[in-house]
């Protein structure tokens, strides 16, 4: 695990992404994930000698496989706009039990993000509109819009 | 202000946008400084002059961001012709006319910005793209205006 400080943020306020002072020359390599004490924060998607760019769970072009901890529900979680600070859970099945206050986790899938790994806290559920399935709303328990430290995974990277 | 001076300018703009004014956030929007700087000068200048700068300006800060290269070269190009097009009809020395289109340019380039997101295929929920981030960017970023409208005015005269 390797430690590293935000030095800026994306311009706008449609993305979401953050660069990070370390980058190749501290062994950093792309797809590997981000996260602090409280949760999961994002991955990283370029890498330069000195810094890198991690894509935030809450930028539109994020996914991340997760499950509801309780319930092991599994679906995806996506960002919605970077600026909103929320990400939603899709294509959760319809019988599911899911409720407002649960806690999603990864879920492994995908080989990028490590299983377990504190996502965020269902905030309210709605019927997606093909009626098959629901998705939930997502509060990331990481604190996203006052980032300045965090952990880079590096021995989980497959 | 002559143009080498004013690229120097929206460097200087953008460093402050992906540095400080995350910590000036309103409900997780910040303004965009590049918008509006575009859009005043596009209309103290012209159409012409408010295309040429937005597309300018624009190009910079995809530089800057390394995303999507022409994204926002585009939509601050529409921003700044329609604000010169509207600095032609309208008293401009005035700051709540000038607020106003601010407004009304900030949100057309927002829009444009949306359209050419989801052109490639990154997609955010229309309710969300309106009302949480294009309508809210474009307020802020107008309701900077009254504090910089004379400094800019008297630059632009020079």
């Amino acid at each position: 695990m390797l430690s590293a400080s935000v030095i800026s943020r994306d311009p706008d306020n449609w993305f979401g992404t953050v660069f990070l002072n370390r980058g190749a020359g501290d062994g950093v390599k792309e797809n590997m994930a981000v996260l602090t004490p409280e949760g999961l924060v994002g991955r990283v998607v370029f890498v330069a000698p000195a810094t890198c760019e991690v894509l935030l769970i809450t930028d539109p072009r994020s996914g991340v496989g997760s499950l509801v901890q309780d319930t092991r529900t599994s679906g995806i979680v996506e960002g919605i706009a970077g600026s909103l600070g929320m990400a939603r859970m899709i294509h959760i099945p319809n019988d599911a039990p899911v409720e407002a206050g649960q806690a999603v986790i990864t879920s492994g899938l995908g080989s990028i993000f490590p299983k377990g790994v504190p996502v965020g806290e269902i905030a309210g559920i709605r019927s997606e509109p093909s009626g098959l399935f629901k998705s939930a709303d997502i509060r990331p328990f990481a604190n996203l819009s006052r980032l300045e430290e965090v952990f880079i995974i590096t021995g989980a990277y497959p | 202000m002559s143009f080498p001076a004013l690229l120097l300018l929206f460097g200087a703009v953008l460093i402050l946008q992906t540095t400080m004014l995350d910590y000036l956030t309103v409900y997780g929007i910040k303004p965009d400084l590049v918008m509006l700087l575009v859009v005043f000068y596009g209309f103290l200048l012209g159409p012409g002059e408010g295309a040429f700068l937005g597309f300018a300006g624009g190009l910079i800060e995809d530089l800057f961001s390394g995303s999507y290269i022409g994204l926002n070269a585009l939509s601050k190009m529409f921003a700044g012709y329609l604000a010169g097009v509207c600095g032609e009809r309208l008293y401009k020395e005035n700051a709540l006319v000038a607020a106003g289109t601010t407004f009304i340019s900030a949100l057309a380039g927002m829009l444009a910005n949306y359209l050419l997101l989801l052109y490639l295929k990154v997609y955010v929920p229309p309710f969300y793209a309106l009302f949480r981030v294009a309508l809210p960017t474009a307020l802020y970023t107008a309701a900077l205006v009254p504090f910089i409208f004379r400094r800019v005015l008297r630059s632009a005269k020079r």
